[in-house]
């Protein structure tokens, strides 16, 4: 890993610790031996009040590349969302993450997770991930609606 | 320096280390020992192919399959008899190359191989980014011990040598690899380049990759991510279907008819992705294909045209059935793509080129996209030299001391240079680079002692001794791997041995203070040879200014916490310092280019 690589993340967790946005959890996963791993976090983002999605928090694994912060990292629900931008196998489609359209640097860790947050109830139909999610958000919204509510109450925190 | 001036005194025969006995180390070590440089270690992992012997002239024919680094030894000796030249044959991380071992040397070479030539040639058994990491480590091991490091690097025709100044990590540097987002290799590709990589990575693999890579859900490698996330696809149950009839004579039409076609109109069925761009044209096999007649494709194609698309569907249908053949053979472990395999390499071509075909996207010949789906980028002979050459003048500027007026040098072909070798004036270190700003320690440790030692032993020790540089609190990782911070103490009960620290590990500490500095901390783990239990600090040297100034100007202070035979209940430490402790910033290292003016070179290109 890049000391730059590092110095970043180490500085991202740092200033999570000190202030992040309520109701989300950022933290370096627990690796098999013991240790964290900087390059694999673990997040939750949750819904926002009053849309479809509240009472959810959806788990999502950032993995950040060696490469990082020049590459995004890699976001992926765990397990998989019913989302017009997520692949069926969960990683989110958003031009914020794409190397190539809205990626920068600067971008910090609360700011990805909040533009995973806004995306959930808004989302961007002219990139679609899944053909289920895409269909259903336009051609019925009422079913679509049930569905996102099904979905938040699956993913409501039990503790 | 006249002619008669010898490089170095004659009694200090610098000890210099070349990492690399491949395309560049082949050129330095030879270059070193006829210039007059007569003690030298070269080290190498590497073993001799065939494709090698092009331009690392060390090596013959009847040298493949033995060790780079002793064949390149043997043959070297010949050119100086007099030279002591030792040729190591393994890797620069394993752990008996420690700080200690690099602080030995006078001065280092890195002549690892260009990345971009061991993707080509070697891409199976060292992956980029892998050696990017010895690169890092090669860097960081030179910044503990102190030595100056030529850095060199190859890539295609431009090559470049810098003196570390800068070091190596105080830019970020170019990624190598680029990865496509998964939305454009699988919905909306725009070159040809994601054209490959589709049919590379997910329609190879599904097609006639082993039962494993198939269904396997785990981020292996990067190819492996993309095809994970289309392997999830629906449109991979279809397929599936369709795999079970291999053995029809409609396998091809229906495979074709499929990729090409059904699944375009899919896509084209998600109306809203198609607002902004420019919507894909399917294509069916019965488009092409001409009954009663072979639709064989011709016998005399040459692989550097593009062919016609009727061409390539025939050569793509010809292929298909070949691989099909091969794959009943190995259905268990299935086949991977090699570009050298005809088969593979036209199957995968005509893929791309009927995608790109659909998306209205050039095609390209079968010889350029070897080129992209081999990630080939080739190595010149001639760089190598001349990278080589300025790497040892360079060596011999730092020996001699002269160490002003000094440059990077590039050697760039086809710029809107006119000159083929330029260079830059040496920036100085990036005041932010965690690397060589960084204060080093060495640390000896008897792997049975636990971590809760040695936090302690930085707390009451460094904390106090530095205290504007780390505060009470601080974290304490491994590479990416976080052992302890204030947050998270579960290891502290684990021996080093438990956590896998060893010899040579290069731990960092990174203190919770909000400084504007750098104030990462690096500790050199060597071995403790006392029979107690101990853990010792000596703080590494931070100041480097030539040669002869390196081993005058170690300062250590020695941390003892020497117990008898049982861990430290508390750890009692003693400053011993022998000098004054200094922190001077990183090192500075200065490189001319092998001209006595400040000339650059041009050589014209006729």
């Amino acid at each position: 890993m890049s000391g730059i690589c590092k110095n970043r993340l180490m500085e991202e967790r740092k200033q999570w610790r000190k202030d992040h946005p309520f109701g989300f959890y950022a933290k370096p996963s627990k690796a098999t031996d013991g240790t964290l791993n900087l390059l694999e976090w673990e997040c939750g983002i949750p819904g926002k009040p009053k849309t479809p999605w509240e009472g959810g928090v959806y788990k999502i694994a950032l993995t950040f590349p060696e490469e990082y912060p020049t590459k995004p990292p890699k976001c992926k629900f765990t397990p998989p969302l019913f989302h017009p931008n997520v692949f069926p196998s969960g990683t989110v489609c958003l031009s914020i993450l794409n190397e190539d359209k809205g990626w920068k640097p600067s971008i910090t860790l609360k700011q990805i997770l909040l533009g995973v947050q806004d995306l959930l109830n808004d989302p961007n139909n002219s990139d679609p991930a899944q053909s289920e999610a895409y269909h259903m958000f336009k051609n019925n919204k009422v079913a679509y609606e049930k569905k996102i509510l099904q979905q938040a109450r699956d993913h409501t925190p039990t503790d | 320096m006249t002619e008669n001036a010898p490089l170095y005194p004659k009694n200090k025969s610098p000890k210099t280390l070349l990492i690399g006995a491949g395309g560049v180390g082949c050129e330095v070590l030879k270059n070193l020992a006829i210039t007059g440089f007569d003690n030298i270690t070269v080290i190498d992992l590497d073993h001799i192919e065939l494709s090698n012997l092009n331009r690392q002239f060390l090596f013959r024919n009847k040298h493949i399959g033995q060790s780079k680094a002793l064949i390149a030894t043997e043959t070297v000796k010949k050119m100086n008899p007099s030279a002591k030249i030792i040729g190591i044959n393994d890797n620069i991380k394993s752990p008996q190359f420690d700080v200690e071992w690099f602080s030995s040397f006078d001065i280092v070479v890195n002549a690892l191989d260009n990345l971009g030539t061991y993707s080509n040639i070697f891409h199976h058994i060292l992956p980029l980014c892998i050696l990017l990491k010895l690169s890092r480590h090669v860097n960081m091991m030179c910044q503990a011990a102190d030595i100056p490091l030529i850095e060199t690097g190859t890539a295609g025709y431009t090559g470049q040598t810098s003196g570390i100044t800068e070091c190596f990590e105080c830019q970020p540097k170019p990624t190598e690899q680029k990865v496509y987002p998964v939305c454009t290799i699988r919905n909306t590709p725009t070159a040809l380049i994601h054209c490959v990589v589709w049919a590379k990575d997910y329609l190879f693999i599904q097609l006639f990759g082993g039962e494993s890579a198939k269904n396997k859900e785990v981020d292996m490698e990067l190819d492996q991510d993309n095809q994970e996330e289309m392997a999830m696809m629906k449109e991979s149950q279809k397929l599936k279907t369709i795999l079970e009839c291999m053995d029809s004579s409609d396998f091809g039409k229906m495979i074709f008819d499929s990729m090409f076609g059904n699944n375009i109109n899919e896509l084209l069925s998600m109306e809203d992705m198609w607002k902004n761009r420019t919507k894909p044209n399917p294509i069916f096999y019965n488009d092409y294909y001409v009954p009663n007649s072979d639709n064989k494709p011709s016998e005399s194609l040459d692989d550097k045209e593009v062919l016609s698309t009727v061409e390539t569907f025939r050569l793509w249908l010809s292929s298909l059935e070949k691989l099909k053949n091969t794959y009943k053979d190995n259905k268990i472990n299935g086949l991977t793509f090699d570009k050298d395999d005809k088969d593979a390499l036209e199957f995968v071509g005509c893929s791309a080129n009927l995608r790109a075909i659909v998306f209205g996207i050039s095609c390209q010949s079968l010889f350029q996209i070897k080129a992209m789906a081999g990630n080939i980028i080739p190595a010149i002979a001639t760089t190598n030299a001349i990278v080589a050459g300025v790497a040892v003048v360079q060596a011999s500027k730092i020996i001699s001391g002269q160490l002003e007026k000094c440059k990077t040098v590039y050697f760039a072909y086809g710029g809107r240079r006119p000159q083929f070798m330029y260079k830059e004036p040496l920036l100085p270190p990036n005041k932010k680079c965690t690397v060589c700003q960084a204060f080093y320690y060495t640390v000896s440790i008897n792997f049975k002692l636990l971590l809760s030692d040695l936090i302690a032993l930085v707390s009451k020790t460094l904390s106090k001794e530095i205290p504007e540089r780390i505060g009470e609190d601080f974290s304490l990782l491994e590479g990416n791997r976080i052992l302890y911070d204030p947050d998270f103490d579960d290891n502290l009960g684990k021996s080093f041995e438990e956590l896998g620290i060893k010899q040579n590990s290069i731990l960092t500490i990174e203190p919770e203070t909000d400084l504007d500095t750098v104030n990462t901390i690096i500790l050199c783990i060597v071995p403790s040879t006392e029979n107690s239990l101990e853990i010792k600090i000596k703080q590494g040297n931070n100041k480097i200014v030539s040669n002869q100034d390196i081993k005058e100007t170690k300062k250590r202070i020695d941390v003892d916490n020497a117990t008898n035979g049982k861990r430290p209940k508390e750890s009692k430490s003693t400053l011993k310092s022998v000098d004054e402790p200094e922190f001077k910033k990183a090192k500075i290292i200065s490189i001319d280019i092998p001209l006595d003016s400040d000339e650059t070179i041009i050589i014209k290109d006729d």
